[in-house]
C-alpha cells in the first residue's frame, strides 16, 4: 500500500550510544570477561611460583576431589553461609517489623535504623577490631575480663581457638543485617495504612497482622535477600581474612578463601583457579536464579526520541 | 502551510497492526488553529511528535511550506511546544526557562533576558521571573510554558493537551487567552486534545482521528451538523447521539425508516438513493433533536418514560417504546418546563432535518446528502 | 489505647536491647582510643601516630600524613572515574536505543550480582601481564570495574525517572540530543550523581583488599590498607589503643558524614549484600 522508503541513519547517530558505553565496556572486557576466561584456562594448567604453566588437563579437578581438606572446607562454607543467612535474615525481619510497624513514624525508629546501618558503613578493617577485642584471648579481652571479674574463669579463655567460626558468623551477621533491613523496611513501608486499619476493625490480633499482612508482602524481598546474601557469603571472605585468616588450622576456611590461599599463599595458581571455578559456578547459578526473579521487560525501556 | 502526505508511523515495521498513524493526510494553512481530536491511542499525539521531529514517520512526507522536513532535527524546525506536564526545567528559574530556547540560538544573555521579560509580561507572569518552577501553581507553570514556547517567535506552535492539568474554571480562561494570543501573533497552531469541548471551542478546524486515520477534517459546526460517519457522529456530542437499528422501506413513493419500536417518515427533501431501500441502517438522532409532538402529528410515535434526570439546564429523559421491542433506550433532552414523569406515555417526533442515517459497513458512512 | 502503648514500650525495649551492642561498640572505640587500659586514666598517648611513624611488633609503617594524602587522592580519583563513567553509561542504558541493549542490560545485571572477587586470581595475572601490579592505576581499574555495575544500575534508576517531556522540551527548544543530556538531564539527576559519588567514595575509602594484594610499597597504602596491615598481623597481643585511635581518626569523618546523609542510604542502597 505504501512503499516504505527506508531512511538510512547517519553513521554519527548510529555510533552515538556506543560512545557512552565504551569506557564501561572496555573495563568490563578487560577486567571481567577476560579474567573469567582466564580463570577457566588457568584451571587446566599447573601454573605456580615458577611461572611456567603447562596444560595438565583435568588434573586439578581430580585433585580437588581427593583433597583431604575439602570435606571440612565445604562443611565450613555451608555452615558459614547458612547460619549467617538464617540468623541475619531473622534479625533483619524483627528490626524491620519493629521499626516500620510497631514504631512506625517514631523518631527512635529512625535512630535504631541509623545505628544498625553503622556496622555496614564503618570500613571493615575498623569494624573487625571490635570483635577481636571482645574475644581477645588474653586477660585484656572484654569477655575474659568480664568473666574473670565475675569469678567464672580463672584463666583467660582462647575464644578464637574454641569458637572461631561462631565469631566469624557473628561479625558477619551484625554487618549484614542492615542490607536486609533496608529492603524489608521499604517493603513494609509500602503497605497501605488502610490495610492495618481494616484488619483492626476486623479484630485481627497483632500476630495475624504480621502473618497475614506483613509477611506475605515480604515474599519477594526475602527471596531476593536469600539469594543475594548467599552469593555474598559463598564468594566473599573479607571478614574471615581480617578476623582469623581461615584459622585456627582450617576451622574457618571457606571454599573461596581456600582458593585464594592456594593461589596467593602457596602460589598454586592453577589449582587455586580450579577451586575458585567451583565458587564461580555456584555464584553463577545463584546469580541466574536472582536474575530470573526480575522483570527485564520493565527494565528495558526504548528511547522515546527517534534520531 | 503544513502539509502531511500519506503519513504512516509503524512501531514494528513488520506488522500492519502496530501502525499508530496509518496513511494520514492533512493540510494546515498559515496562521490557522487546528485541533487533533480523538480517543486515546488514535494517533494524535504521535502525529504531533512527528511534526515536532521527535519521532520520524515510517513513510510519507511532512512539508513545512515547500521544505521537506521528515528528517530535520527538532532544533532546526523553528517550532515551539507546550507539553501536558509543561516540562519546565526544574533547575532553572522562570527567566532562564523562557530564555533557554533563545540562549540555544546563541542570543546574547542580556538580550535573551530582555525578551524573557517581555514574554513574561505578555503571559502576565513577569513578577515571577526569579522563581523556580516548583514554586509556581499549575496555572502559572502553564503560562511559563507558553512564554517559553513563544519566546523564539516560532513558525509553528504545538500544544500537547496543554490544559488537561488545569481545573475546570481556569481551563475556560486559559483557553480564551491562548486563542487570543495565537490570533495576535498569527502563529500556526496545532493542539492535541481528547477534550472535544476544548477542541471545538478553540480551533478553526478540527481533525477527528481514529485508528491512525483522519475521519473528518472540518470546522467545528460542520463536524456537528454533518458528521461523515458513525465514528464522528457518536464521538462528538454529550450526551451522545442516539443510534437505533432500522431498515429503509419505501411505500407509495414515501421513504421511511422502520425500527422495531417505531417508524419514521423521511421528508421528501432528504430522500435516500433507491439503492438503500430494504437495507439495514442505523438511525442517528442527537438527544436535543427529539421533541414532544402534537396528538395530530402523523410522523410522531408513542414512547414510555423510563427515567428523568435533572441536568440543571434541562432534563435528560430516557424513553422506551411501549411494547419494549426496541433494544436501545432513547435519550432526549427536554427543557425544564416539560412535565414528564416516570411511567408517562408521550408522543415524540424527530426534528425534520436533524437526523442521520448510517450504513452498516465498517465505516458506517453517513447516507444523508448535504448540499 | 493502653495496650498499644504497652506494645510500643515493649518494642522499644527489645529494640534498645538489640541495638545495645552497636552502641557498646561505638562507646568502646572512644574508650579504647583514649584510655590507658592498665591505669584506667584518660590519655592521648595512642594518638602519637600523628607525629611519629608507627612501629608495631616488628613492622615499621610510614608516617600517617602521606597515607592520609594517598587516601584522599585515591578516593577522590575513584569518585571522579566512577561517576565519569557510570553517568554516561547509565544514560545510554536508560534513554538511548542501540543494538544489543537488552543483552547488555542483562549482562550488567549479572555482573552486579556476580561476585568479581571469585575471578581475582586471573585478574591478578592480567595485571601482572599489563605491568600494573604495584601501581595505583591497577588498583583503580580493578576497583572501578567491581563497583561500576552497581553504580550504573542505581544511576539508571535516576535517569529512568526523568520525564520524557523534559528531554523533548529541550530538543524542541534547540538542543541536540547531547545538548539535552548535558544541559537538562544531568542537572535533573544531580541528586543521583550525589548519591553515587558518596557510594563510590565510601567504597574507595574502605578498600583494603586490593591494596593488600596489589600494592607492595607501604608508603603507597591508603588508610584502610594501612590498618589492615595492623589488624591482620598474626600475633597474639594486639595493641587496641593504637588501632582504635587510628581507626577512630579514619572512621569518624565517614560516620559523621553518614549521619547527615543517612536518608539517602535508606532510599538508594536497594539490593545487594554489602560484604566488604
Amino acid at each position: 500500500m505504501n512503499e516504505l522508503k527506508v531512511h538510512k541513519k547517519p553513521f554519527r547517530k548510529k555510533i552515538y550510544p556506543y560512545l557512552f558505553i565504551m569506557p564501561f565496556s572496555l573495563l568490563v572486557l578487560v577486567f571481567f570477561i577476560l579474567p573469567a576466561i582466564a580463570t577457566v584456562g588457568m584451571a587446566f594448567t599447573d601454573l605456580n611460583a615458577s611461572m611456567k604453566p603447562h596444560f595438565v588437563g583435568i588434573t586439578n579437578f581430580k585433585r580437588i576431589f581427593t583433597d583431604y581438606n575439602l570435606p571440612q572446607i565445604l562443611g565450613n562454607t555451608a555452615v558459614f553461609a547458612v547460619l549467617s543467612l538464617v540468623i541475619s535474615m531473622l534479625f533483619a525481619l524483627i528490626i524491620s517489623i519493629a521499626t516500620q510497624y510497631f514504631l512506625k513514624g517514631k523518631l527512635l525508629a529512625v535512630v535504631y535504623r541509623v545505628l544498625w546501618l553503622i556496622p555496614s558503613i564503618i570500613p571493615s578493617v575498623v569494624y573487625v577490631t571490635f570483635w577481636k577485642f571482645i574475644f581477645d584471648p588474653t586477660e585484656g579481652g572484654l569477655i575474659n575480663e568480664f568473666l574473670a571479674s565475675m569469678g567464672v574463669i580463672s584463666e583467660p579463655v582462647s575464644w578464637f581457638t574454641k569458637g572461631a567460626m561462631a565469631i566469624v558468623i557473628l561479625a558477619t551477621i551484625v554487618s549484614t543485617i542492615s542490607g536486609g533491613m533496608i529492603l524489608l523496611s521499604s517493603a513494609i513501608n509500602s503497605i497501605p495504612e488502610d490495610l492495618y486499619k481494616a484488619a483492626r476493625v476486623d479484630g485481627a490480633s497483632e500476630k495475624s497482622v504480621i502473618t497475614k499482612i506483613i509477611l506475605p508482602t515480604l515474599k519477594w524481598p526475602l527471596m531476593y535477600i536469600t539469594i543475594s546474601d548467599l552469593i555474598g557469603f559463598v564468594s566473599s571472605y573479607f571478614f574471615i581474612m581480617l578476623l582469623t585468616q581461615g584459622g585456627p588450622m582450617r576451622d574457618t576456611t571457606t571454599l573461596s578463601l581456600y582458593a585464594f590461599q592456594q593461589a596467593f599463599n602457596l602460589k598454586y595458581y592453577g589449582y587455586g583457579a580450579a577451586v575458585s571455578l567451583i565458587v564461580v559456578f555456584i555464584s553463577f547459578v545463584l546469580t541466574l536464579l536472582l536474575i530470573r526473579m526480575f522483570d527485564f521487560d520493565q527494565m528495558i525501556k526504548p528511547s522515546r526520541i527517534e534520531d | 502551510m503544513i502539509t502531511l502526505k500519506n503519513i504512516v508511523k509503524a512501531y514494528d515495521s513488520k506488522k500492519d497492526s502496530s501502525r499508530a498513524v496509518d496513511g494520514l493526510d492533512l493540510v494546515i494553512n498559515k496562521g490557522e488553529f487546528v485541533a487533533l481530536l480523538g480517543p486515546s491511542g488514535c494517533g494524535k499525539t504521535t502525529t504531533l511528535m512527528m511534526l515536532a521531529g521527535l519521532l520520524k514517520p515510517t513513510s510519507g512526507e511532512i512539508y513545512f511550506g515547500d521544505r521537506l522536513v521528515n528528517h530535520v532535527e527538532p532544533k532546526d524546525r523553528n517550532i515551539g511546544m507546550v507539553f501536558q506536564s509543561y516540562a519546565l526545567y526544574p533547575h532553572l528559574t522562570v527567566r532562564d526557562n523562557i530564555a533557554f530556547p533563545l540562549r540555544e540560538r546563541k542570543m546574547p544573555k542580556a538580550q535573551a533576558y530582555e525578551r524573557a521579560k517581555e514574554m513574561g509580561k505578555i503571559v502576565q507572569i513577569d513578577h515571577l521571573l526569579d522563581r523556580k518552577p516548583s514554586q509556581l501553581s499549575g496555572g502559572q507553570q502553564q503560562r511559563v510554558a507558553m512564554a517559553r514556547a513563544l519566546a523564539k517567535d516560532p513558525e509553528i506552535l504545538l500544544l500537547d493537551e496543554p490544559m488537561s492539568n488545569l481545573d475546570a474554571r481556569l481551563k475556560l480562561d486559559v483557553r480564551d487567552e491562548i486563542r487570543k494570543l495565537q490570533r495576535d501573533l498569527g502563529v500556526t497552531t496545532i493542539i492535541v486534545t481528547h477534550d472535544q469541548e476544548e477542541a471545538l471551542a478553540i480551533s478553526d478546524r478540527v481533525a477527528i482521528l481514529n485508528n491512525g486515520k483522519i475521519q473528518q477534517y472540518a470546522p467545528p459546526e460542520e463536524l456537528f451538523s454533518q458528521p461523515v460517519n458513525l465514528f464522528v457522529a457518536s464521538f462528538l456530542g454529550n450526551p451522545p447521539m442516539n443510534l437505533i437499528d432500522g431498515v429503509i422501506k419505501e411505500e407509495n413513493g414515501e421513504q421511511k425508516i422502520v425500527t422495531s419500536g417505531f417508524q419514521f417518515r423521511i421528508p421528501e427533501a432528504r430522500k435516500l438513493e433507491a439503492a438503500h431501500i430494504d437495507k439495514p441502517v442505523k438511525l442517528g438522532v442527537r438527544p436535543h433533536d427529539f421533541m414532544l409532538a402534537e396528538q395530530t402529528d402523523s410522523n410522531a410515535f408513542p414512547m414510555k418514560v423510563d427515567l428523568v434526570e435533572h441536568l440543571g439546564s434541562g432534563k435528560l429523559v430516557k424513553v422506551i417504546d411501549p411494547e419494549q421491542k426496541l433494544q436501545t433506550t432513547i435519550r432526549f433532552l427536554a427543557d425544564n418546563e416539560t412535565d414528564v414523569r416516570h411511567g408517562d406515555t408521550i408522543r415524540m417526533k424527530i426534528r425534520e432535518n436533524k437526523f442521520h442515517v448510517f450504513d452498516m459497513t465498517a465505516e458506517g458512512l453517513n447516507l444523508m446528502q448535504f448540499r | 489505647m493502653s495496650t498499644s502503648t504497652l506494645k510500643k514500650a515493649l518494642a522499644h525495649t527489645y529494640m534498645t536491647l538489640l541495638t545495645l551492642p552497636i552502641i557498646a561498640m561505638i562507646v568502646w572505640y572512644f574508650l579504647a582510643a583514649t584510655l590507658n587500659f592498665t591505669t584506667g586514666e584518660f590519655t592521648l598517648d595512642n594518638f602519637s601516630f600523628f607525629t611519629v611513624p608507627v612501629e608495631y611488633s616488628g613492622i615499621k609503617l610510614p608516617l600517617i600524613w602521606p597515607i592520609v594524602l594517598n587516601t584522599i587522592v585515591y578516593s577522590l580519583m575513584i569518585v571522579a572515574i566512577e561517576v565519569g563513567i557510570s553517568v554516561p553509561t547509565a544514560y545510554a542504558f536508560s534513554r538511548l536505543d542501540f543494538k544489543g541493549k537488552g543483552a547488555a542490560l542483562k549482562f550488567l545485571f549479572l555482573m552486579r550480582s556476580f561476585p568479581g572477587i571469585t575471578l581475582i586470581i586471573a585478574t591478578f595475572f592480567i595485571l601482572v601481564k599489563m605491568g600494573l601490579v604495584n601501581t595505583y592505576l591497577g588498583v583503580m581499574l580493578v576497583a572501578t570495574t567491581g563497583s561500576l555495575p552497581g553504580l550504573v544500575y542505581i544511576m539508571k534508576g535516576f535517569f529512568d525517572e526523568v520525564p520524557w517531556d523534559i528531554e523533548w522540551a529541550a530538543m524542541v527548544d534547540g538542543t541536540s540530543r547531547f545538548g539535552a543530556f548535558r544541559k537538562v538531564l544531568v542537572p535533573y539527576v544531580l541528586s543521583g550523581i550525589g548519591a553515587i559519588s558518596v557510594f563510590a567514595f565510601l567504597g574507595a575509602y574502605g578498600e583494603w583488599f586490593l591494596f593488600k594484594l596489589l600494592i607492595f610499597n607501604d608508603d603507597m597504602l591508603t588508610l584502610a590498607g594501612y590498618l589492615a596491615k595492623l589488624v591482620t598481623k598474626e600475633n597474639q597481643i594486639v595493641n587496641y589503643g593504637l588501632i582504635t585511635a587510628i581507626g577512630l581518626f579514619y572512621t569518624l569523618p565517614v560516620v559523621v558524614f553518614y549521619i547527615f546523609t543517612q536518608k539517602m542510604f535508606m532510599k538508594v542502597n536497594i539490593g545487594g549484600a554489602k560484604q566488604s
